[in-house]
């Protein structure tokens, strides 16, 4: 039988902005009193709406949310020093804090005088602290540091030392706040044991962090806190990844995989770091990414980038025009990569069909030698008359402008045979069902497109000199690139691993001649002179 | 917070805040405890130039007159002067921890108080220099009188210490007021130098007026006149609980506003 060690039940908390008294100073709160305290009661910010848990003992649960979203107020209540407006909060067993760095120690004292000073204001009597000082002491691996003043201190000791404090203290519930970044790595191991060994000793563990693989490595339980109110609870993989795909980030908990070159993970880290929230799309999954660029490349060591850079750019492009229809990701990762400053971007719907619309759609702008760069992903066989199109494209761009095209190149039938559909139903099948939904395969329906996709390659020679073409998938390769763009999820690791193998597979068969290959990226330039 | 043994618990907080305290202040300076006899000296000299040297004062023993109520007069200024910042200080713990706040303000009245026992041996030192002795009242006197400061400063300190987080300019406020209530007292001068109209009102109105006398009269003359305490210890402990149920009306908000 499981006992509660927090409860919260329709907790409401709200903080008045008191400000308002002092930012305008004594005059004009004297001059405008009424309207300064009325002001006091209606700008009150909700920091915890409606909120209702529970935590039972000997649970290590990790409360995660965006900056602002009411964390830290959780704490404060769980540690008694705020007062819920409205709601009951219950705790059994006494409640310790792990200190914000230095918090309660005082910068002249020794560290072993600040052992005792922190653990008695924690809640132990000084016969307690004494008992557990040597403990302490040896767990925060200070040395001869613990009897000089702490102000002579670095910040990763100060953390050692208010670390070791708090989890000597043996109290029922443990509240960690963000702390465990600092220190060396060594600590930090040792950290995470010492936290392993407390929820083993059957403590209560409430940890807020913005650190979630250290949530879903360590927790039972995780809560998504959003505005104030719990917006998803239970297993931390499952929260974590709710929180993932509202934000549209993928922090840290995107598969680490060797095949994705060390540039490459860095280029996510700014992305993370940056404003824009994006979808994930299938392209951000390290592990396909990884793959299809190896694919390009010939070589998994050298980002898809690097290669375009180190063959065909040398400095970045100033203006690209890019034609796509999916994968918006790409724009940023050419611009990123250092191919190309900017770009203009035309959107052709994944799922039409190349109806009458799709040319009107695609107002291609006027300019003659305008773009340095042309791009197009997947979409060309969407274009009623691509020859026309690509007409056009070919005069907007600058003498010996590049032109990267990922696209279907079908095989000259159109159709492929019984033997190569068996082989590819089986790839099907090995996908996670709802993968497979919406799923076609890949070969465009016979009368669909006017422009048959075996077209592209020769109207494409036609019109611009062809530097290279790079074979990279086959059949399957279509249905990946088109629908599950949309549907897959790329933090799971192992349907990325899943979707790589089975890239792998097909590009064996196509390799070996079994199975066509109908996806190929053409590098190619204007012709000069012309 | 829940604790097997409370009573020892409080004991052990206030012990080790007035300890931090205690070592924080001298630990780096070289004189350490001359300095907090020094102050009051040095303040103590500066009136005796003044007032007996220049102006001339008919007070006999002017320098232990002065001492007798600067030494316990220095123990109220610097405490309460330094009260109201005492939570902004101590904010990041009273963000995390659930301590009983109290002992904050209890611990730094404590410190204080500590250092107006340690300069007592002074003020022996000086009656023995005009050809005086300490008397057996002090062994009543002085604890009745600790008491009653102890009580008044905590009163104030725990108002003014919860009321200057919402109303940050209430620290310079008590600076102006203790400054104001030193001349209010007789401190520089004797009671019966106030004009007689006055004299009842003003020690009517301040508190502090029998209190420093008695300190005075029990270090000077060694008597004690239990009537004259009445006053201030009432006043003290009403003090107190105005200023504890202020503190204890706001000690929520603390957290919110730190």
């Amino acid at each position: 039988m499981r006992t509660l060690a927090v409860r919260f039940e329709g907790v409401y908390k709200q903080f008045p902005f008191y400000q308002t008294i002092t930012t305008g100073g004594f005059k004009s709160f004297m001059l405008h009193m009424p309207k300064v305290i009325s002001s006091l009661k209606k700008t009150r910010f909700m920091a915890l709406q409606d909120l209702t848990f529970d935590i039972f003992h000997g649970e290590t649960v990790g409360i995660i949310g965006e900056n602002g979203s009411g964390k830290s107020t959780i704490l404060g209540l769980i540690a008694g020093v705020l007062k819920p407006d409205r709601g009951t909060i219950s705790i059994n067993g006494n409640v310790s804090s792990l200190l914000e760095l230095g918090a309660g120690f005082h910068p002249d004292l020794s560290g072993e005088e600040n052992i005792i000073l922190n653990g008695i204001l924690l809640g132990l009597t000084r016969r307690e602290v004494i008992k557990r000082i040597d403990k302490i002491r040896e767990f925060s691996g200070l040395g001869e540091f613990i009897y000089q003043p702490v102000r002579t201190y670095s910040s990763g000791m100060y953390a050692r030392l208010g670390f070791s404090v708090a989890v000597h203290l043996e109290h029922h519930i443990l509240l960690v706040d963000e702390v465990m970044a600092v220190g060396d790595a060594e600590f930090q191991e040792k950290c995470l044991d010492k936290i392993e060994e407390i929820k083993r000793s059957g403590a209560t563990i409430i940890i807020v962090s913005h650190d979630l693989p250290l949530i879903t490595n360590i927790c039972d339980r995780a809560i998504w806190i959003d505005k104030g109110r719990a917006k998803s609870v239970g297993e931390p993989e499952g929260v974590a990844k709710d929180y993932l795909a509202r934000t549209g980030r993928s922090i840290g908990l995107s598969c680490q995989d060797s095949a994705v070159p060390a540039e490459m993970k860095e280029d996510k880290g700014s992305e993370e770091s940056g404003e824009k929230k994006q979808t994930p799309s299938w392209w951000d999954s390290p592990l396909i990414l990884g793959h299809v660029e190896g694919l390009i490349t010939g070589d998994r060591g050298i980002n898809f980038y690097r290669f375009l850079r180190r063959e065909y750019v040398n400095e970045p492009l100033d203006k690209g025009l890019c034609i796509r229809s999916r994968l918006s990701a790409i724009v940023d990762k050419f611009i990123k990569g250092g191919i190309c400053k900017g770009f203009d971007v035309i959107e052709v719907a994944p799922d039409s069909e190349a109806d009458d619309d799709t040319i009107n759609r695609i107002s291609l702008p006027a300019q003659t030698n305008y773009y340095d760069l042309f791009v197009s992903i997947d979409a060309l066989r969407r274009i009623r008359d691509s020859r026309e199109f690509l007409t056009k494209v070919r005069t907007s761009l600058k003498e010996r402008g590049l032109v990267i095209a990922i696209e279907y190149i079908g095989t000259a039938e159109g159709k492929i045979s019984k033997e190569q559909e068996e082989i590819l139903s089986m790839f099907y099948r090995l996908l996670p069902h709802h993968y497979r939904t919406g799923m076609t395969m890949g070969h465009p329906s016979n009368g669909g497109y006017q422009a048959g996709p075996s077209l592209i390659i020769p109207t494409l020679y036609d019109l611009f000199e062809i530097d290279t073409i790079k074979y990279l998938g086959g059949s399957l390769y279509g249905p990946l690139f088109s629908n599950i763009s949309t549907g897959f999820d790329v933090i799971e690791k192992e349907a990325s691993s899943l979707m790589k193998v089975i890239l792998e597979f097909e590009q064996v068969l196509i390799e070996k001649g079994i199975l066509p290959n109908n996806y190929a990226m053409v590098i190619a330039r204007k012709r000069s002179g012309k | 917070m829940i604790h097997d043994s409370p009573l020892r618990y409080y004991r052990d907080l206030i012990i080790i805040l007035t300890q931090k305290e205690l070592k924080v202040k001298y630990k780096r300076s070289f004189l350490g405890y001359l300095w907090s006899i020094a102050n009051p000296l040095s303040l103590a000299l500066v009136f005796f130039i003044a007032f007996k040297v220049v102006m001339k004062i008919e007070i006999e023993n002017y320098t232990l007159f002065l001492i007798s109520g600067l030494f316990p007069w220095q123990w109220f200024a610097n405490s309460v002067n330094s009260l109201p910042v005492v939570l902004l200080i101590n904010a990041s713990l009273i963000k995390k921890v659930n301590f009983p706040r109290e002992l904050l303000i209890v611990a730094s009245v404590l410190n204080d108080m500590l250092h107006f026992i340690l300069s007592i041996p002074v003020i022996v030192l000086f009656l023995i220099f005009y050809g005086m002795r300490p008397d057996l009242t002090w062994i009543v006197g002085i604890p009745l009188l600790l008491s009653i400061q102890f009580i008044m400063v905590c009163g104030f300190g725990m108002a003014l210490a919860a009321i200057n987080l919402f109303f940050r300019d209430l620290e310079r406020l008590t600076f102006i007021f203790t400054t104001l209530l030193f001349y209010l007292t007789p401190i520089i001068y004797s009671e019966n130098m106030i004009p007689e109209k006055y004299r009842h009102l003003i020690s009517f109105l301040n508190p502090l007026v029998p209190l420093f006398v008695s300190w005075r009269s029990l270090f000077m003359e060694g008597s004690l006149n239990f009537e004259r305490i009445v006053a201030p210890l009432l006043f003290s402990v009403i003090l107190f609980l105005i200023g504890y149920a202020i503190f204890r009306r706001l000690k929520w908000k603390f957290a919110e506003v730190l």
